[in-house]
């Protein structure tokens, strides 16, 4: 008996600071997150192994309103509050591989949103700009990203449509929200060879995603797929 | 008091009828105005359903409801349950959208169904009653029906003018009891008159109608001026209605005229020109937007003279072929970037053709340009100097389907060839339309463009006609002359980073290359096309393309109806499995709408019709065919003339209200003049139907397309000259079976029943006709069923 509480009290001993230290707290969403990048990123043919990596890292359930984390790892879209949504999944991969960033490339988010996208691009460059309208969502979603340690992110609120001049030129711009047109103020924050990356089409029924790369002084647009994405200033909804 | 009841009660429910219509083209899209008026309307035949079936357990009613007191009732309810719809449609949380998605949507539409309906269960009834009770005068009831009829239909707009949709809806409701309620204020506030009218006010029908009254002028207050708490919304997936859901955006003008209600409205979200380059330099055009019907934006520019944006948009194009154009001839169907064009260009006049007077105003008071209020095809046709360039911007609806059955005569063969007409030796055609995949309007268009040319024998068409695209736009460019050199548009193009599609011969220009899709669609889609024209097969491409692109004519002019219903699943799929997109399609509707329609019509008459066989009574089979067949008759005949006549009267409400008073009118006369006639002159008039409609299969057209060339008085003037030949002996054969054919209350209940049946089923299968066949084609399905009413009279065993 004596034998064996000495090795309980030795196991506890070990146990407890081994615990405590290990570094990595435990994730009760690694599996779902891991299963979500495998079937609906993977399967559908995204392949940059950055943007894969990206999307295993960042813990989306803590970007979705609390009751809804065990939806987060789902195929879909989630409500997020405010008339917004934080974007499928597959959605998220597919524009941040479009865009083909570097490390060390400078990205501008038009419509933070959640905060969610602006944390995936944070895992592949550490110079994310990102701006939302919407007040209440932007004080959120800092306070979620400044809580999960994505620091390099800077975020403002603003009325994206007219970019963020001060730290232009970008790499790549991306708009994660409904334009009927190319907003030509973001245009000119691109650097040449620049991209940038938007749901195009009527803001209020479906649209396409497409990407435009400034070459010298044309622009060339791609044409990718189509998708539904609430309204660019969709802060109005409901402000009448 | 029976005729003068139902004189009043058919006024009022075509004019609501009519107010209806514009309260759904509003608030809904204008096919699903139809729809849901189309059913509402068989609550006329469901009264005389309602009799027949009563008929054994209540022998005499038709003379029991047509005293004074019950037909009060009937205007009492008809009054309570018209202005009671209005107030559930503006408060009915139907969105059409969620209908597959959301069950209780369909709780909404049935109790549209229902609440529409019972209001003209009332009319209906109130009708069949006349016939029931004096079947030996069914030619002054009929007179009365129809009278009342077209001038409901005449009076609805002058109301709309003045009052708005629904104060106006709630008047022509009420209109039958005005007179009512002097009678009651009268007799609440004045001394009691000896001489008051009728048997007194204090006799049942006049308490009732006095009621009636009170309740009426308190209702109306509900629905009039602009502070009413009633009113009607558009659609939210209209364009107007998402514009107003930005910050500091509003309404500042709202104009409701016969041709639609037009709201001009002020953004800061409005900072976009549609084909714009993205290589323009500057910021935006300042800008404010004109909606009609809550969409077709058309967009107002800062009238600069020089426009800077515009030589940036896409549909400048056409402008670099023809440098300092003398005469310009601008047509905007929507859109609003064509004007800048024409005044970038330097050209010395510009003449704006707008068939809308608010828009026509609004346009020259702000452009201050010369505008002409008429029908842009009758200033083509119009003969006058030849223009160096005419633009027509024509984006559509702002979503995809919601035309489909929209008659637009802008983009047909004959538009096209009449423009042609007026085009000076180095004229161009400028047509802009929105861009969207599968390649469908850009196939049409081009299309249209080279057979316009080939009736014009010009030997080789291809070369006459280039397309150029951006991101969201497409232009065709049409040449009076072959097009020497391809190099000013090439350059145009590749300055501004916009596709050169497609050009017979083809440029050595790469295509597909600054809006890049996986394929280079459209330029494949066009080249098939055009070898297939070469080698005589092009009828065989248009067969097997999956939507229907064939070039429109205008017997068919409906250039957004793409969809094959033999071919849905393949688009389906095609489209990226959205559902929604098909779902929206006007076409759709008609099909369902026809089958609700079928299957309520069945009720309608094999229940009761079962039911009186299980009683030992028989339904005349004969008879109720007969009537069937003169209710087809008369509304594809209806039908015909409401669609024919929007080319020269240039707007579909004008057309509707002159084809619908018109038919009405001349037919009330032919229903008194049947009251004189025997019971031969059935066959007389049927075969005299039967004759002229299937001779206006052949001449009727080209009459209409000549009456372009007349001044727009002289086309109403026309028009109701048209009407005359087959309105009048239209209204024989119904009063005039009702007095000779049938012989006991109940049965004439059912032949009414039978008649309305009809008159819903023809009218929705008369568009789908027209959609399929073309508009010409009503007529002689209205042929064959006056053919086949006179077999039901001259096989009957007397």
């Amino acid at each position: 008996m004596k034998r064996f509480n000495f090795l309980l009290a030795v196991f506890v001993l070990v146990s407890i600071p081994a615990l405590v230290f290990s570094g990595e707290p435990v994730d009760p969403y690694r599996k779902k997150r891991e299963e979500m990048v495998r079937t609906q990123i993977q399967d559908r043919g995204i392949t940059d192994k950055r943007v894969l990596s990206a999307m295993k890292s960042v813990p989306r359930h803590r970007f979705v309103p609390e009751g809804l984390e065990d939806k987060a790892y789902g195929d879909h879209p989630l409500p997020i509050g405010e008339g917004q949504t934080i974007s499928q999944p597959y959605i998220v991969a597919l524009m941040t591989e479009k865009l083909s960033l570097d490390p060390g490339a400078k990205v501008l988010e038009i419509g933070t949103g959640s905060g969610y996208q602006a944390a995936v691009l944070a895992e592949i460059t550490p110079n994310v700009y990102t701006i939302d309208i919407k007040e209440k969502l932007y004080e959120k979603s800092s306070k979620i990203l400044k809580e999960l340690g994505y620091t390099n992110i800077k975020i403002r609120s603003g009325d994206g449509y007219f970019g963020w001049e001060k730290a232009q030129p970008f790499d790549a711009v991306m708009i994660t929200a409904a334009v009927d047109h190319i907003p030509p103020p973001l245009l000119k924050q691109l650097r040449n060879g620049g991209r940038l990356i938007l749901p195009l089409g009527n803001p209020f029924s479906y649209q396409n995603l497409v990407r435009v790369t400034k070459k010298g002084e044309d622009y060339i647009i791609d044409q990718i797929c189509g998708v539904l994405f609430v309204p660019m200033t969709g802060h109005a909804l409901g402000a009448r | 008091m029976i005729f003068s009841a139902v004189f009043f009660l058919s006024f009022s429910a075509l004019s609501f009828e009519v107010l209806l219509a514009r309260l759904f083209s509003i608030s809904q899209w204008h096919h699903l105005s139809f729809m849901v008026i189309s059913i509402a309307l068989l609550g006329f035949a469901a009264g005389g359903v309602l009799f027949f079936v009563l008929d054994a357990r209540m022998p005499g009613w038709e003379k029991k409801w047509s005293t004074k007191t019950r037909l009060g009732g009937l205007l009492f309810g008809f009054c309570l349950s018209t202005c009671f719809s209005l107030f559930v449609l503006s408060r009915i949380p139907f969105d059409y959208f969620r209908l597959p998605f959301e069950p209780v949507q369909a709780l909404y539409l049935l109790c549209l169904y229902l609440i529409l309906g019972v209001a003209f269960f009332f009319a209906g009834l109130t009708v069949m009653i006349g016939y029931a009770a004096y079947p030996e005068k069914s030619g002054t009831v009929y007179f009365a029906n129809m009278a009342g009829s077209a001038c409901g239909a005449g009076a609805a707009f002058p109301l709309l003018v003045a009052f708005g949709e629904t104060g106006a809806a709630a008047l022509s409701a009420l209109i039958p009891l005005l007179p009512a309620a002097g009678v009651s204020l009268a007799a609440v506030f004045g001394k009691p008159q000896r001489e008051s009218p009728g048997p007194g006010v204090k006799t049942p029908f006049w308490r009732i109608l006095s009621a009636a009254g009170i309740v009426s002028i308190a209702t109306v207050g509900l629905f009039l001026g602009d502070s009413a708490p009633i009113r009607i919304h558009p659609s939210p997936y209209k364009a107007l209605s998402q514009t107003l859901q930005f910050p500091k955006s509003a309404v500042f003008e709202t104009r409701s005229t016969l041709h639609g209600r037009v709201d001009g409205v002020r953004s800061p979200f409005f900072r976009h020109a549609r084909g714009l380059s993205l290589k323009f330099p500057a910021a935006p055009p300042a800008q404010w937007v004109a909606f009609k019907d809550g969409d077709h934006p058309l967009t107002f520019y800062a009238p600069e003279p020089d426009a800077p944006f515009a030589p940036y948009t896409l549909q400048y194009a056409g402008y670099v072929l023809v440098p300092d154009p003398g005469r310009v001839l601008v047509i905007q169907a929507g859109g609003g970037t064509a004007v800048p064009c024409a005044r970038a260009s330097g050209a010395k006049s510009v003449t704006v053709a707008e068939s809308n007077p608010v828009l026509a105003e609004w346009i020259h008071r702000h452009y201050g340009l010369s505008v002409i209020n008429d029908s842009p095809r009758a200033v083509l046709s119009a003969p006058g100097p030849a223009f160096d360039v005419i633009h027509v911007e024509d984006w559509g609806p702002s979503l995809p389907g919601a035309g489909a059955l929209g008659q637009d005569y802008l983009l047909t063969v004959d538009a096209f060839a009449a423009a042609l007409k007026r085009l000076s030796e180095k004229g161009v055609l400028i047509v802009s339309r929105r861009l969207r995949l599968p390649p469908a309007d850009a196939l049409r268009l081009w299309s249209t463009a080279r057979e316009a040319l080939w009736q014009a024998e010009v030997s080789d068409p291809g070369r006459h006609i280039v397309l150029l695209r951006s991101w969201d736009a497409f232009v065709l460019i049409v040449s009076s002359q072959p097009l020497p050199d391809f190099a000013p548009l090439t350059d145009f193009a590749n300055r501004l980073n916009f596709d050169f599609v497609f050009s017979q011969p083809m440029v050595p220009d790469p295509v597909n290359r600054y809006s890049r899709f996986p394929e280079p669609y459209y330029h494949d889609a066009l080249g098939r096309l055009a070898d297939d024209y070469a080698k005589g097969t092009a009828k065989a491409f248009f067969r097997e393309y999956l939507i229907d692109v064939t070039p429109r004519t205008d017997d068919r002019p409906f250039p957004d109806r793409f969809l094959k219903l033999d071919k849905i699943k393949a688009l389906y799929r095609t489209t990226g499995s959205r559902f929604y997109g098909l779902f929206l399609s006007g076409e759709i509707i008609v099909v369902v709408v026809f089958l609700e329609a079928a299957l309520i019509s069945m009720v309608f008459l094999v229940l009761p019709a079962l039911l009186a066989h299980r009683r030992r009574k028989s339904v005349p089979f004969r008879q109720t065919i007969y009537f069937f067949f003169v209710g087809t008759g008369f509304m594809f005949l209806e039908m015909y003339f409401i669609q024919a006549f929007v080319l020269p009267l240039s707007d579909p409400v004008i057309s509707f209200v002159v084809g619908v008073i018109g038919i009405l009118l001349f037919s009330a006369v032919g229903g008194r003049f049947s009251q004189k006639l025997g019971s031969h002159a059935m066959k007389i008039s049927l075969w005299i139907l039967a004759l002229f409609t299937a001779a206006g299969f052949w001449f009727l057209d080209q009459w209409i397309q000549d009456m372009l060339r007349f001044s727009k008085g002289h086309r109403l003037a026309v028009a109701f000259a048209l009407l005359l030949p087959m309105g009048l002996p239209a209204g024989i054969p119904f009063p005039l079976g009702m007095r000779t054919l049938l012989e006991t209350p109940q049965e004439r209940a059912f032949a009414w029943a039978a008649n309305g049946c009809a008159s819903v089923l023809t009218a929705v299968a008369a568009v789908q006709v027209a959609v399929s066949f073309g508009i010409s084609a009503n007529l002689l399905f209205a042929a064959a069923s006056y053919l086949a009413a006179w077999i039901c009279v001259a096989t009957r065993t007397t």
